[in-house]
């Protein structure tokens, strides 16, 4: 009846970006991004991949509201690094781990491809 | 040969034993599987487990659900009918005296009388018109036409025309000098139609009985089709007439009850009062009868006792007790005593002493007072002596009662009730109008009997539309005639079939109810009564204000019908000895045999009787419902053949070594009948029942007391309703628990309601799309399934008493959006499409018929017009819209419009909208052409949509969450429900974990299956078989986040539930506006939903409000937002100033607010009042109350 269109939960509606990036107004070096039409699927692996850099104080997201298809994730780091820097590598990191994996999983399938 | 066959039996057996074993093999008793009963000897626990399954398959299959309904219509439309009519004797129709005529000594005016003879009923037709002659109506024509679905009830009427003339005659021969004789002017006799009879579905007289391919397959009958809509009548319990009923409130008394008042007599046990105001403590007997109450010597003497030795030896008491003494020493005494009952010892001066009282009262019977001594007093026992032994056997009842050796009668007892069904409701319902029909036929005929008018034939005097009219009228407005108040109507006797699912129908079918005249004369009826057992279901019961009056039928209760072969003879051959018509016999020590209430005989050897008696039914030499008590300590027994008595099959334990010869021998147990005729089971009524002794399931034959038993049940739940007993482990769960499910989510279930929707238009039907079979089985629903249900060797549980699917249901809490009964849902799961229904709602139209010869003005009729309420879009030129048609709220549905232009377009609602399914155009046989359009709507669950299990564990849907995010198993199970875990400590639904654990084990390929109520699997049983099949033993699972894919810590329980949808949804309740329309009284917000009404901002919301300070709030919400309005104040005189039209200087005429009063227009105030309050102000004002108004300035 009301409910929010289906596709609502994974296009990004025209005029807004897909992460967008809020500094904190009271805290140096810590800052929050938001990444629309995401869940705890990207969230989670994020704040885990931001947990392994040392530069980061803190990370976390939050999904704010099930029917609002957007997370934030919020980053303090230390003074070396910066959330926006921390933030990217961890992207790449995660980009990098994932690509290997995959590979991996296709070196293994084209070994046992034969079985199938 | 005999032992051959037997050779053969056990192998059978063998093989039985081994399915059975596969079937459930959960009982684990410690006791060895040796019989002690002797009878049972040779029969093995699980041979006789099957035979008993076997039984109760045979059983439904013999009766099924709703045979009580059938049967009783068919004993109606058999005899009742006519025994309706031939209540009624002759109607003799006197002419109008009319004094202005004058007339000679013998000239008489013409009579006439009228007599009902044979009645005949045919098979429901109707009339195609002129040239086309009748056409058979089918139940399909009548619901799809809005008809009745009836037959012409014809009657063979004698009418007789004569005059009464005086004749002389010889007085010798005749002994009278001259007497009336009827000179016979006219007299003919013809059948003629007199009404038409609702004809219940699948009765003798309907078209559909016994046809191979039915309407639906779910369809069983049982109901009435009227004016389209389904009516089925609730059994009415009411307490037994034909019994002698004891009461020790206000006095003691016994009474012989009867629906006539004439026909009631009262003995009672009253103080004695020889002087006045002052009670001696004596107690004598009066009688109470007639309107009269006279000392009941006066009356055994009226009777033809010849003296007082003689009464007392007819009351025969039998112990000697000195306070009986003293009640006859004072009866007697009071009798003598009485200057009005004088020398009463003469039969004749006792009679005239009647004589005297009953002419007394104000409506004497007319009737001399010997006929009404044989009419009135007892009607059933012919011979005024054989009258005078049961007032004796009367007087005897309630001096045991008196003296504490007999019980006073309990009237919410089951032996002390009786079902009243279709056939006696009809019967009544039908005198009624055939009464109505009478009168006005007399009062017409009276008219015609005048010399200068001619009797037309008697078509003309009885009109048929009464009866016809009148028994729709019944029906519809479900207004039924009361037992015996005339002209007095009750509700609750009918009731319209629910069509939510097909348990709904079928439980409402078997629905009992007791009439009560208000809620404080209720006594214990509302309780619970140890003679409910397997008659009614104690279990399935409303809350609320019906709580325990409204019943159900248990699971194998059946209604008996009235026998009408007469079976004296029968009693006779089995050694009773008939009463003598005299009051000098002494009768001894014998017993006194009832039949019916009524004292037929006696017998010397009352148990060898009973026992030849119940031996010559279980051989069919007696009929079934025959229901045989023998009373030892009142030494008399009691037969009943009478209708309305809830029987219920039992195993005669002494028998059931028949089953074991019966094998290829002598017979074979193929069907319900063969095995009472062989005396195996045998029907058993309320007050047999409590000579039997019964074991409750087979399990205690086999028990340590098992050979004290007579009977057995065939399975230990069937003492439960329809309902209640297909719950899984309803025994585990809280009784309250079970009685939500068995009574309300049960019937609100969306399911998959019939198999006949093309055919159908109902205005709202529900369906659910992809409708299981749960995994586990009961007893009940084994044995409901029909034969073609059976695939191989295993036979599957019939699946349309079950309306839901099987969900793997997760108990856990989730984000905390499963709090407080609310549950979260898998959206893949949905989008698989589960719980997925489709509603579908239709819109009638009515025109009338233009063939018909009267042209009215203005016609109306369906076609495409351009109309300016709605979209016309999706409308054909012939006014309806196209199949599948997208129709929004708002769009017409039904282009409807005058000749004159005027629109007369049927519009949805702003609630509604859907796809067009059907368009049925017809018309109905009151001559209006009609057309009906029925709108699809397919609606996935979404939030606030009710479900709940089977253990009266409701929820609405909190949230839909992703299947990713819901924890998963190793095996990669997701639930497709969570709930959460603070449902079960203190609702006590043990039942739904079992439940959850038995299906987890059955999904797994586990062996039992079975979770019938009071022979479940135990808990062990359940947990091996989990721990067997490689899972923890508690059904727990380890589980993984979804959302971070780690391990929870803790174990979650987890396991396939069957759920139900319910029909309460969202969307259907979903109520919001800002502006909208407004009471054009009040001008206040409307409160209905469909008309786009307002919440109701009460006085207790109110209270919050002043209770938070929040004053704005409260002004914007009562006033601003709701009837904000204007009037004038003379702030002068504080009354207030209308506007008005009035003239000023200069002939012009000014509008504006004027005060009378001051006859001013200054001083004129402005203030703002709700409209409620200026309305109230001048409705006072109108009565003459003037309110006036302090204004200040602010």
């Amino acid at each position: 009846m009301n409910a929010p269109d289906r596709y609502e939960r994974f296009v990004v509606p025209e005029g807004t970006k897909k992460v967008s990036y809020e500094r904190d107004t009271k805290i140096i070096n810590a800052a929050s991004f938001t990444i629309e039409r995401e869940e705890h699927t990207i969230g989670n692996i994020i704040r885990m991949q931001l947990h392994r850099d040392e530069n980061v104080l803190f990370a976390g997201y939050k999904l704010p509201h099930p029917l609002q298809y957007k997370i934030i994730v919020r980053i303090h780091t230390t003074s070396q690094s910066s959330p926006m820097q921390a933030y990217n590598q961890a992207i790449n990191d995660l980009d990098r781990e994932l690509d290997h994996l995959k590979n991996a999983f296709e070196a293994e399938m084209v070994k046992f491809s034969r079985d199938y | 040969m005999g032992h051959i066959g037997s050779s053969k039996d056990v192998k059978l057996y063998d093989k039985g034993k081994h399915d059975a074993m596969d079937i459930d093999s959960d009982e684990n008793f410690d006791d060895d599987d040796f019989p002690s009963n002797g009878v049972l000897r040779g029969l093995g626990r699980e041979p006789l487990k099957n035979f008993c399954k076997k039984a109760a398959e045979l059983f439904f299959a013999e009766y099924g659900l709703i045979s009580h309904q059938i049967n009783s219509f068919n004993q109606f439309i058999a005899t009742g009918v006519q025994s309706a009519f031939d209540s009624f004797g002759d109607l003799i129709v006197e002419p109008g005296y009319d004094p202005s005529k004058k007339r000679d000594e013998n000239d008489f005016y013409r009579h006439a009388a009228v007599k009902f003879g044979k009645v005949t009923l045919e098979r429901p037709k109707f009339y195609a018109g002129e040239g086309h002659g009748d056409f058979k109506m089918l139940p399909r024509h009548a619901r799809l036409q809005r008809m009745t679905y009836s037959s012409q009830i014809k009657v063979e009427i004698q009418v007789q025309v004569y005059v009464p003339q005086m004749v002389r005659s010889d007085k010798f021969k005749t002994g009278q000098e001259q007497y009336l004789e009827q000179k016979t002017l006219k007299e003919e006799s013809r059948e003629i139609i007199i009404g038409r009879l609702p004809i219940m579905v699948k009765s003798d007289l309907c078209w559909m009985k016994g046809v191979e391919k039915g309407d639906c397959e779910f369809d069983h009958g049982g109901y009435f089709l009227v004016k389209g809509a389904e009516k089925t009548f609730i059994a009415q319990e009411h307490i037994y007439l034909r019994r002698l009923w004891i009461i020790d409130n206000p006095w003691w008394s016994i009474g012989y009850k009867s629906q006539v008042k004439r026909h009631r007599l009262i003995v009672k046990l009253v103080g004695s009062s020889s002087v006045e105001g002052i009670d001696s403590g004596e107690k004598v007997l009066t009688v109470y009868f007639l309107g009269i109450e006279i000392p009941i010597w006066v009356l055994f003497f009226a009777l033809g006792v010849s003296s007082d030795r003689e009464v007392v030896k007819l009351i025969d008491f039998g112990y000697d007790d000195a306070r009986v003494e003293n009640i006859l020493m004072a009866s007697i005494r009071d009798a003598d005593e009485s200057k009005n009952y004088s020398d009463f010892r003469e039969r004749k001066n006792a009679v005239n002493y009647i004589e005297k009282g009953i002419k007394g009262v104000q409506f004497p019977p007319p009737e001399p007072v010997e006929d009404c001594l044989r009419m009135y007093i007892f009607p059933n026992m012919g011979g005024l002596k054989k009258k005078a032994r049961f007032l004796a056997y009367m007087v005897k009842g309630l001096l045991m009662a008196y003296t504490g050796r007999r019980r006073c009668d309990n009237r919410d007892d089951f032996r002390n009730k009786r079902l009243e069904l279709a056939g006696e409701l009809l019967e009544r319902e039908l005198k009624v109008h055939i009464a109505h029909a009478r009168k006005r036929m007399s009062k017409a005929l009276q008219r015609d009997l005048y010399a200068d008018r001619e009797v037309r034939p008697i078509e003309g005097y009885l009109d048929a539309s009464i009866i016809t009219n009148g028994l729709q009228r019944a029906f519809s407005t479900g207004a039924w005639s009361h037992p015996y108040k005339r002209l007095e109507r009750i509700s609750g006797v009918v009731a319209t079939v629910g069509r939510t699912n097909p348990l709904q129908t079928m439980a409402e079918l078997r629905r009992t109810r007791q009439q009560v005249q208000y809620t404080g004369k209720v006594g214990d009826a509302r309780y619970p009564h140890p003679s409910h057992w397997g008659k009614v279901c104690f279990l399935s019961t409303p809350d609320g204000e019906n709580c325990g009056l409204v019943k159900n039928l248990a699971v194998t209760g059946l209604v008996s019908t009235n026998i009408t072969e007469i079976i004296l003879s029968e009693l006779l051959d089995s050694g009773m000895e008939e009463l003598l018509d005299d009051t000098s016999t002494d009768l001894g020590n014998k017993d006194k045999i009832f039949l019916n209430g009524d004292w037929v005989g006696v017998c010397t050897n009352s148990s060898a009787f009973v026992t030849d008696l119940r031996s010559k039914r279980r051989r069919n030499q007696l009929p079934h419902q025959m229901e045989i008590k023998l009373d030892k300590s009142l030494k008399e027994v009691r037969i009943n053949t009478d209708a309305g008595r809830i029987l219920r099959p039992l195993l005669v334990v002494e028998n059931l070594h028949k089953i074991k010869e019966s094998k290829g021998t002598k017979w074979e147990h193929s069907s319900f009948k063969s095995l009472l005729e062989n005396g195996v089971i045998e029907l058993v009524g309320p007050e047999e029942e409590e000579d039997c002794r019964t074991a409750w399931g087979i399990r205690y034959l086999f028990g340590k007391d098992g050979d004290k038993y007579t009977h057995c049940e065939l399975d230990m739940s069937f003492l439960l309703g329809l309902s209640c007993s297909l719950i899984p482990f309803a025994n585990h769960d809280h009784a309250r628990r079970v009685l939500y499910q068995a009574q309300k989510h049960s019937s609100q279930a969306i399911g998959f309601a019939t198999t006949n929707p093309n055919i159908r238009v109902d205005t709202l039907s529900h369906q659910l799309y992809y409708p299981q079979k749960p995994l586990f089985r009961t007893m009940t629903s084994d044995c409901l399934g029909k034969k073609w249900f059976s695939l191989g060797n295993s036979k599957l549980p019939k699946a349309e008493f079950y309306n839901g699917q099987v969900a793997i249901v997760a108990v856990n809490v989730h984000m905390g959006y499963n709090q407080e009964d609310s549950l979260v849902m898998n959206r893949a799961s949905l989008q698989r499409g589960m719980f997925r229904s489709e509603h579908i709602r239709s819109y009638k139209s009515e025109i009338d018929n233009t063939e018909s010869k009267e042209k009215r003005k203005d016609n109306v009729n369906f076609g495409k017009i351009q109309s300016k309420i709605g979209r016309v879009d999706s409308l054909d030129e012939d006014g309806f819209p196209y199949v599948s048609a997208n129709l929004q709220s708002g769009d017409i549905i039904i282009g409807r419009g005058a000749e004159s232009g005027a629109d007369h377009s049927i519009k949805l609602k702003h609630t509604e909208r859907g796809y067009v399914q059907k368009v049925v155009l017809s018309s109905n046989d009151e001559g209006k052409n009609f057309a009906v359009v029925s709108l699809r709507q397919v609606r996935t669950p979404v939030l606030g949509d009710k479900f709940s299990s089977m253990h009266g564990q409701k929820g609405v849907l909190g949230f839909l969450e992703s299947q990713e995010n819901f924890p998963f198993t190793r095996h990669g199970v997701v639930p497709d429900i969570v709930i959460n875990p603070h449902a079960f400590p203190s609702r006590q639904t043990p039942g739904q974990l079992l439940e959850a654990a038995l299906g987890k084990g059955i999904a797994l390929g586990g062996s039992l299956r079975h979770a019938t109520p009071f022979s479940t699997p135990s808990v062990d049983d359940i947990m091996d078989e989990l721990h067997r099949n490689g899972f923890s033993r508690c059904g727990y699972e380890r589980v993984l986040n979804g959302r971070t894919g780690e391990m929870v810590r803790s174990l979650i329980f987890m396991g396939p539930t069957f759920y139900q949808r319910l029909h309460h949804m969202s969307e259907d309740k979903v109520k919001f506006r800002n502006t909208g329309p407004v009471h054009p009284l009040t001008r206040q917000p409307v409160a209905d939903r469909k008309r786009f009404g307002g919440i109701k901002f009460g006085e207790m919301e109110r209270d919050c409000l002043i209770a938070h300070g929040a004053s704005a709030n409260l002004y914007e919400r009562l006033f601003t937002l709701s009837d904000s309005s204007q009037i004038h104040i003379c702030s002068k005189c504080k009354n207030v100033a209308n506007v008005i039209l009035r003239p000023v200087s200069g002939g012009r005429k000014i509008r504006g607010p004027y005060c009378r009063i001051c006859e001013s227009a200054d001083d004129i105030v402005m203030v703002n009042v709700p409209y409620g309050a200026k309305l109230l102000c001048q409705e006072l004002f109108s009565m003459g109350i003037n309110l006036k108004f302090e204004t200040n300035f602010c």
